[in-house]
């Protein structure tokens, strides 16, 4: 089975990511910081594989992508520490651009779901001095394991009346063996559609899918009438690899986090340029 | 995991359809749960030939997974990738399955003939290419119905390719 694995892996690396992926064409802002591979990977390689050290880390990493101490708010809510950096743009409506830090107790939970945190990290150096429509709320999640946890506790939040202010909510969870796909069973279908034509104007494969009794912190924001999207990069032997021993940095395909960042900068783009009702139910 | 009861995954392979719109999904999904089976995830892949390649081959690598069905890709389109990348992952064809669906349906709708979907299996996952269809999707699962379980069962028996 590990020889099998290791065949796939190299199969990702070489045909899947490296050789086949075309640039993605980031063009316009020259001043844009745009994150290198070497980057990304020394950032997820810095993972720390106990719970009660990820949201120091995340705090840290984030001001090492040029946060300010005082832009960096730990909400709190009863013993949930959700980590909250915004970056204002031109209108006040909000779009959430998150992913969970807390892991299983099994394996390092560098899969799932330190490559979400360093990819919401690095779209956040991106994005910080770059104008913006839209205001972005960059969330750290805690206990989605638990169960959707911190991110219900932020959804539950919002009060009724602000809810149409929230454009959407962006979400990555898990990547490391290919292209971004989207999970069904947490995202808008409206999201989803624009997903797949984003892929198809890149293109590159797309791939929805659902996966029975599984769920990711976008449904907290869905069920709240706030349109969302997961994103993985998982592919279809997932199984072997999350909630595992196995889910560690060594089996981690870098370049598909590296395309997942310039594939959510590109997707920000769409969301940001579309009115803040455009995902909405009619 | 005992693979002998079915559990199943769709594969529908399409460049415009998504989970939301995807009907012989659907039907797919109400036509294994109705014999009993579990879906166990479903997804709509694109088809380039290596990407689909590569997600045939890592749902035959999940020790839970006995039956993959795929939907679509499967005519003389440029794009139709379907049965080559179920080639380039099975280690067994099963010609009959196959044969016996284009008989049946060819019979009907000669339109049928242009189906190249191919059958097999990978280790101990059976393989099945359906047309894209709804009509194609409900008429060729009325086909191999009757020997789906049996061929299930016999792949989780004796043989094995570890």
């Amino acid at each position: 089975m590990n020889k099998i694995r290791t065949f796939l892996i190299s199969i990702c690396l070489l045909g899947g990511a490296a050789a086949a992926v075309p640039q993605i064409a980031l063009g316009q802002a020259p001043t844009l910081q745009v994150s290198t591979l070497e980057e990304i990977t020394a950032d997820i390689k810095a993972v720390p594989c106990k719970n009660g050290e990820r949201l120091e880390a995340v705090k840290n990493l984030f001001k090492k992508m040029g946060a300010a101490e005082s832009d960096i708010v730990i909400d709190t809510k009863d013993s949930l520490k959700n980590l909250v950096v915004t970056k204002k743009g031109t209108s006040e409506e909000i779009i959430i651009v998150g992913a969970h830090y807390d892991k299983v107790a099994d394996g390092c939970g560098a899969i799932d779901n330190w490559t979400g945190i360093t990819i919401i990290a690095h779209l956040y150096r991106t994005l910080k001095d770059t104008a913006t429509d839209k205001t972005y709320q960059f969330v750290a999640f805690d206990s989605e394991e638990k169960g959707l946890l911190g991110s219900a506790a932020m959804a539950k939040g919002i009060p009724k009346e602000k809810r149409a202010g929230y454009c959407s909510m962006v979400n990555f969870d898990s990547f490391g063996f290919t292209y971004p796909r989207t999970f069904s069973n947490g995202s808008s279908p409206k999201m989803v559609a624009s997903a797949k034509a984003l892929s198809a104007e890149l293109k590159i494969p797309f791939t929805d899918v659902r996966i029975e009794g599984a769920d990711a912190d976008s449904s907290s924001f869905i069920g709240k009438d706030i349109p969302a999207i997961t994103f993985d990069g998982l592919d279809a032997n997932w199984t072997a690899f999350l909630h595992s021993s196995n889910d560690k940095v060594e089996n981690i395909n870098m370049n598909s986090v590296l395309i997942a960042y310039k594939y959510g900068l590109r997707f920000i783009g769409v969301v940001d340029a579309a009115a803040c009702d455009a995902y909405r139910k009619k | 995991m005992n693979k002998s009861l079915m559990r199943v995954v769709i594969v529908s392979v399409s460049d415009t359809r998504v989970l939301d719109n995807d009907l012989s999904g659907d039907k797919l999904v109400e036509l294994t749960t109705a014999m009993g089976a579990e879906v166990v995830d479903r997804l709509i892949v694109t088809d380039e030939l290596e990407h689909l390649r590569n997600v045939l081959y890592g749902l035959t690598e999940r020790e839970e997974v006995g039956l993959i069905i795929s939907t679509g890709g499967t005519g003389f389109g440029p794009r139709d990738n379907t049965p080559e990348a179920t080639l380039a992952v099975i280690e067994r064809e099963a010609p009959g399955m196959a044969e016996a669906m284009r008989r049946e349906t060819a019979a009907k709708h000669p339109m049928a003939m242009l189906s190249r979907g191919v059958c097999g299996i990978r280790g101990k996952t059976l393989i099945i290419n359906l047309p894209g269809s709804l009509r194609g999707v409900e008429e060729c699962f009325e086909v191999i119905r009757p020997v789906l379980n049996h061929a299930i069962k016999q792949i989780s028996g004796d043989t094995n390719h570890e």
